[in-house]
């Protein structure tokens, strides 16, 4: 497979799982918004997509609906839904002979659904909600497809490697977000709904709840998003997938399994299975956190250099 | 709910023209009899909402093409008109023929052209014309190419004049676009037609990309070479059709950055490293294929890819250099190559066409410009021609000075009147210009025609241009078994 579609497959689940995540993280603020009318979460969450501040941007401070009209159609901002879903359609089409019809399809949808002239109008009219709903059913469909119906080779494996870093990414961020509110704590009402804010966003309230019948302490959560091995967007189990798949695309391209990258990996996710909550909390969360994501991005300059600039 | 009613009364036919479904009495031709019952058992609102659909199973399979305006490319469909352009297996056993024909003979004087110039030496075309061509590559001279085959894949443009006969408007040598939508368009008539299309007996074109396969690996003498499709990128126009006819064959879509060529190999860049390429099938014109070649600032190419193509390590499909067989100056040849190479008469004839070159020509063509279409010889598109009836005199004074400044470069045709065939619009049905331009595939085991084709519609009242880029649609044709 050429290194070109390659890293455009690799992005192309990038920009999915990103747009996936800023759906799922406006719709939890939105509706913690309309539980205890603090529009603060929007703050951090527009500082973590845009790198600008709400003041910055121009955005009216109390109305989440401006807000989030921004997260979804600006065309200036390059994390928007529009122009993610632009660049993920954009990178479908150049690799259209390597991916299955239905995920082409879905992806073209998709586009022209977020391109309407009059869906901003739409949205600032209706209950917003049902319309983040159906870009999100877009989303669920695209990994549906790629479930189903997608060859399980080098394209597979580019489409997951992408995935599970952007996830992991993700949940990093998600938690850093979190993490770095000084008045994190229990013992508000406020504090609690946040809480439960990052766990639906990442889509692990229930299993979250499932597990642990309360959801009362961060330790818990800290501990469920980073280290529990079946939550699908913990971080552990996404250097799992990541492994894995590293190790197919190892394997399809005759590459020495001894390399940078697989050892990289390896280490990882060595490191992340013998830790225990009380390692990071030793360290400080945080800086934890930090780490740990500054580790990622090297492990992607690997996958860079060992996929899509090895000549 | 009413069903919708054929009615001639409210059709009005062109003056002197052949119109596909109708004869000039008003009735329904033979073949068009079973298509009309099935368009009479629906609905008026049932007929709109098809069209409804079609635009909408287009814009969903993305089969759109870019138009750049001031800001942005925007992306467009390319209007389709539901109804069907229908030809009967006689007439297309005939257009079949006159295409293999002409491909065959064509090819041969490409090839005779580099090599031995027969032709010229004869006294039968003059070299000089052939020489002025910017499209005749010196690079190409004395080289051997597999198989002897230029002209792979061809299109050629056919119109159907007043007097009911196919005439060949052009040659399409190069890297001739548009199969993508004679595939699209039959798998949208599936959508909307589907007892029509079953009950009318209609050649299937499915098999086009599994013919095309099976050329392009008959070039290499190896077993199961590497064949990729190099595109322009995402930006080209045709890049769905590049996209789609990758994905059928099951070959890499490639771009020029893909690709790089060391010791007179070309290579491709892979994730798990590099992959030597053995046939490639260019959608870039010669211009910008190899920028050491051609174009230096071309960034669409590979550079020294034309080194590769000599020492006969990598085969580049069509042949380079194969674009001044089908300029406009050379068609006025082509019954003369026929009879030259085949020594057959033309099955297909040409339009009458003045080289303005001829002094006599040129007066001729000067005194009658009102009734004549002037056009460059290396003009496409539809771009840059004089449509003499509709232009102003001021255009025709302008246009005359760039003649006879330059007669070379220009070609002239009487006025014709192009066939009509009824497309659905605001409701009703209407008469609409129609061209014809079906696929031929040439490789070592012979010509292959597709048999159906891409017709293109002048969707304007009275217009004859029928360019997509100028307010021109498209129809599926079915070709009858019987």
């Amino acid at each position: 497979m050429l290194s070109r579609v390659a890293n455009n497959l690799f992005w192309l689940e990038r920009y999915f799982v990103r747009s996936h995540s800023l759906l799922n993280l406006i719709k939890a603020n939105y509706m913690s918004n309309l539980d205890i009318n603090d529009i603060s979460p929007w703050d951090k969450t527009v500082l973590n997509y845009t790198g600008k501040s709400i003041r910055e941007l121009k955005l009216r401070e109390n109305d989440s609906i401006d807000i989030i009209t921004f997260l979804l159609f600006e065309k200036k901002h390059p994390n928007s839904i529009i122009n993610l879903i632009e660049k993920a359609r954009q990178n479908t089409r150049s690799v259209q002979e390597h991916i299955s019809k239905e995920i082409w399809l879905n992806i073209n949808k998709y586009y022209h659904f977020v391109q309407q002239k009059d869906l901003p109008l739409q949205f600032i009219d209706q209950d917003p909600i049902s319309i983040i709903d159906e870009m999100l059913m877009y989303n669920m469909l695209h990994y549906s497809n790629a479930d189903v119906n997608q060859e399980r080779g080098n394209a597979y494996c580019f489409m997951n490697l992408g995935k599970y870093i952007e996830r992991l990414l993700q949940s990093i961020d998600f938690l850093l977000l979190q993490t770095s509110n000084p008045n994190s704590s229990f013992d508000k009402l406020e504090e609690h709904i946040y809480w439960k804010n990052l766990l639906i966003s990442v889509g692990g309230h229930q299993q979250f709840v499932k597990k642990y019948k309360t959801i009362s302490y961060s330790n818990n959560i800290i501990e469920f998003i980073v280290l529990n091995p079946f939550f699908p967007n913990s971080i552990y189990y996404c250097l799992k997938k990541i492994s894995v798949h590293v190790e197919r695309l190892n394997k399809f391209n005759k590459i020495n399994p001894i390399n940078n990258l697989s050892f990289s990996i390896d280490q990882l996710e060595s490191n992340m299975r013998y830790t225990k909550i009380e390692d990071f909390q030793n360290v400080g969360l945080e800086l934890f956190l930090d780490n740990l994501k500054s580790k990622v991005n090297l492990l992607n300059d690997e996958v860079n250099s060992i996929y899509f600039n090895n000549i | 709910m009413s069903n919708f009613k054929l009615n001639i009364d409210f059709y009005k036919q062109y003056p002197n023209t052949w119109d596909e479904m109708f004869d000039g009495e008003g009735n329904i031709r033979p073949h068009y009899t079973k298509f009309t019952q099935a368009l009479q058992s629906i609905s008026l609102d049932d007929l709109k909402n098809k069209v409804d659909l079609s635009s909408q199973l287009f814009l969903d399979q993305g089969v759109t093409f870019t138009v750049y305006d001031s800001s942005k490319g925007t992306e467009k469909i390319f209007p389709f008109d539901i109804i069907p352009r229908i030809i009967t297996a006689k007439e297309w056993n005939t257009v079949k023929s006159g295409i293999k024909q002409r491909i065959k003979a064509l090819n041969l004087f490409i090839k005779d052209t580099y090599n031995d110039k027969f032709i010229f030496k004869d006294g039968v075309i003059p070299f000089d014309r052939i020489l002025s061509s910017a499209d005749y590559l010196l690079h190409m001279h004395n080289l051997k190419v597999p198989n002897d085959v230029y002209t792979h894949i061809a299109g050629v443009d056919l119109i159907r004049n007043d007097d009911g006969q196919f005439y060949v408007l052009e040659d399409n040598l190069r890297t001739p676009s548009g199969v993508s939508y004679m595939i699209e368009n039959r798998e949208i008539s599936k959508r909307i037609f589907p007892a029509a299309l079953s009950s009318s007996y209609v050649m299937p074109i499915a098999n086009y990309s599994q013919i095309l396969s099976n050329k392009l690996k008959g070039l290499s003498e190896k077993h199961n070479p590497n064949i990729v499709l190099l595109t322009p990128g995402i930006y080209n126009s045709a890049y769905y059709e590049h996209t789609t006819l990758a994905r059928l064959m099951g070959v890499e879509l490639v771009e020029g950055q893909d690709l790089f060529v060391k010791d007179h190999f070309v290579y491709m860049k892979n994730a798990g490293g590099i992959k030597k390429v053995d046939v490639i099938y260019r959608r870039i014109d010669d211009a910008f294929l190899d920028p050491l070649v051609f174009n230096s600032t071309s960034k669409l190419g590979v550079s020294s890819i034309m080194s590769a193509y000599r020492e006969g390590n990598v085969v580049i499909v069509n042949a380079p250099g194969t674009g001044f067989a089908d300029d406009k100056a050379t068609y006025t040849y082509v019954p003369d190559m026929i009879k030259y190479y085949l020594n057959e008469e033309p099955i297909l004839k040409n339009i009458t066409t003045y080289k303005l070159s001829e002094k006599s020509e040129l007066d001729h063509v000067l005194k009658n410009i009102s009734s004549m279409v002037i056009k460059k010889t290396d003009g496409s598109g539809g771009y840059g021609m004089l449509i003499g009836k509709s232009a102003s005199d001021k255009e025709i004074h302008d246009y005359t000075n760039q003649i006879i400044a330059n007669p070379k470069g220009f070609i002239a045709q009487p006025t014709l009147n192009l066939s009509t065939t009824p497309c659905f619009i605001d409701g009703k049905l209407a008469p609409r210009c129609v061209d014809f331009r079906p696929f031929a595939l040439m490789g070592a085991d012979g010509i292959d025609v597709c048999p159906g084709g891409l017709t293109r519609v002048a969707l304007k009242e009275g217009s004859l241009v029928v360019n997509s880029s100028q307010g021109g649609g498209s129809k599926d044709t079915w070709i009858l078994k019987k």
